[in-house]
């Protein structure tokens, strides 16, 4: 399933260090072939958002262990 | 690869009907409801299955900004009788209140057996590589923070440290414990405090021992930077310190004896320390590391008493980091974050961050992993305690030195 359109992210905890101190982004994510599942959103959340030290925010193509995620609101690991 | 969110959201395992917002411990789905519910009855069961805070005591919590210390003010608020507002009438009796309730007394009064709170923070930004404009706007966002629990605050600087007494490398004259003849039992202590609520109706009066002493939250005038000088001194001991690991080590320690020299000043008998379980996990193997296995218990169990008339308790140290951040993202707790302690360029890690890095890896695969650590972790109790003429204590950490031969 995809994600056409994605509005908000926020990083926070901390995590926001690596975004410039910025907590609220939003974005207007291109039109592309391949679906905007997670692993496309962390792509490219890694080449236009990040802003230092990639190897804290990721591990391979996943948020490095430590980082939780919520989707809306909700913890990732429910879905 | 995860899905992204469908239209058939998980249930609540608790409630059956909630909306499942998060998964506690491996693979328990929670509503908000119930996972509120949850934690702040967590918190009480701790204070009560341990019996060491006393009604009416003064203790100082340990605020850093961070997510566990800023959940464990939260949590002191909701004990302290502090709103409950909806959730009041809904939450469970911690098993100690019961035989309370068969004396026949309400359960709000049972509730609110509460103890004196106040906050302290060490800023740290000197160590942190803040500039002095980020170490004013970070002091004060945490002074609007300290300020809107109406719980009486100190903001102290890691440089106070550079003035510590030589007094705060031994214990301090040990306080009556709870076995000595002159001092009530914690029973004996609740009991005393009861019947004077009763005596004094139901409506809650001030606490035994309450005195005017630390106003509430009247600012004290913010304290400005300390000098320079002071600054560059710190920063020169942390330096000297050579390693990232013996950095972290002097870091803990310093920010610890300014604590407990507070608590001392202002006549708190008890510290609370928001270290979380997954913090008590990696400081139990990063301890171990350190050549510190003798004092595993005191460096990480609920209480700590090596400074004699100030006890540390944790009383988070039940609490995953995962369920503090929840916590405090679906119930708008508020947290001021700071940079690390500063590492030089190309310098290896410390054994903290090995360790962590280490565990919360492992964590990905085997989910029991840090629940394992500390599990086996609880299973250590600290030596029963020698007379302190007997044994010679470390300067640095106060524990007893680990010089007699024995047995292994």
């Amino acid at each position: 399933s995809k994600i056409s359109v994605v509005h908000c992210f926020y990083f926070r905890g901390g995590a926001e260090l690596l975004f410039d101190g910025v907590k609220k982004h939003q974005v207007t994510l291109p039109c592309q072939p391949e679906p905007w599942d997670i692993r496309n959103l962390l792509k490219w959340i890694k080449q236009n958002l990040l802003k230092e030290r990639p190897e804290l925010f990721m591990q391979g193509e996943s948020v490095r262990p430590g980082i939780l995620v919520l989707i809306n609101e909700a913890d990732w690991e429910l879905m | 690869d995860r899905p992204c969110p469908r239209s058939h959201p998980r249930t609540c395992m608790k409630c059956g009907q909630g909306t499942a917002a998060l998964v506690i411990r491996v693979g328990d789905p929670f509503c908000r409801g119930c996972f509120r519910e949850y934690f702040v009855h967590k918190f009480r069961a701790m204070l009560g299955k341990n019996r060491v805070i006393f009604p009416g005591e003064k203790v100082l919590l340990a605020v850093s900004g961070g997510q566990a210390s800023s959940a464990m003010v939260r949590q002191v608020q909701e004990v302290s009788g502090g709103s409950g507002g909806a959730w009041g009438a809904r939450s469970p009796l911690t098993p100690h209140l019961t035989p309370f309730l068969c004396q026949g007394l309400s359960r709000e009064a049972a509730k609110r057996l509460r103890f004196v709170p106040g906050l302290v923070y060490v800023e740290e930004g000197a160590v942190r590589r803040q500039s002095p404009e980020q170490r004013e706007q970070t002091l004060a966002q945490m002074e609007t923070l300290l300020q809107a629990t109406g719980f009486p605050y100190h903001l102290i600087h890691l440089e106070e440290a550079l003035e510590l007494p030589p007094s705060i490398l031994q214990p301090g004259p040990e306080r009556a414990n709870t076995s000595s003849p002159s001092r009530p039992s914690y029973k004996e202590a609740v009991d005393s405090f009861i019947q004077q609520q009763r005596q004094d109706g139901d409506s809650g009066t001030s606490l035994p021992g309450h005195s005017t002493q630390d106003k509430p939250a009247g600012p004290p005038a913010t304290p400005r930077l300390p000098d320079a000088a002071q600054t560059q001194e710190l920063l020169r001991s942390f330096e000297a310190a050579g390693t990232a690991t013996a950095r972290e080590e002097l870091l803990e320690m310093l920010r610890t004896h300014l604590i407990v020299q507070t608590a001392r000043d202002r006549g708190y008998s008890k510290v609370m320390m928001g270290e979380s379980l997954t913090r008590v996990a990696i400081k139990l193997l990063t301890n171990l590391s350190l050549g510190r296995g003798a004092f595993l218990a005191v460096d990480t169990g609920f209480t700590d008493q090596r400074h004699g008339d100030v006890m540390v308790v944790r009383p988070m140290r039940d609490y995953t980091a995962k369920e503090i951040a929840f916590y405090n993202l679906f119930f708008g707790v508020p947290t001021v974050i700071v940079p690390p302690l500063f590492t030089k360029r190309r310098e290896k890690p410390s054994i903290h961050q090995l360790v962590e890095r280490f565990l919360l890896g492992l964590q990905e695969e085997f989910p029991s992993t840090i629940s394992t650590v500390y599990r086996t972790g609880e299973k250590l109790s600290p030596e029963p305690a020698k007379a302190s003429s007997e044994s010679q204590r470390c300067l640095l950490c106060l524990c007893g030195l680990d010089i007699d031969g024995g047995e292994w």
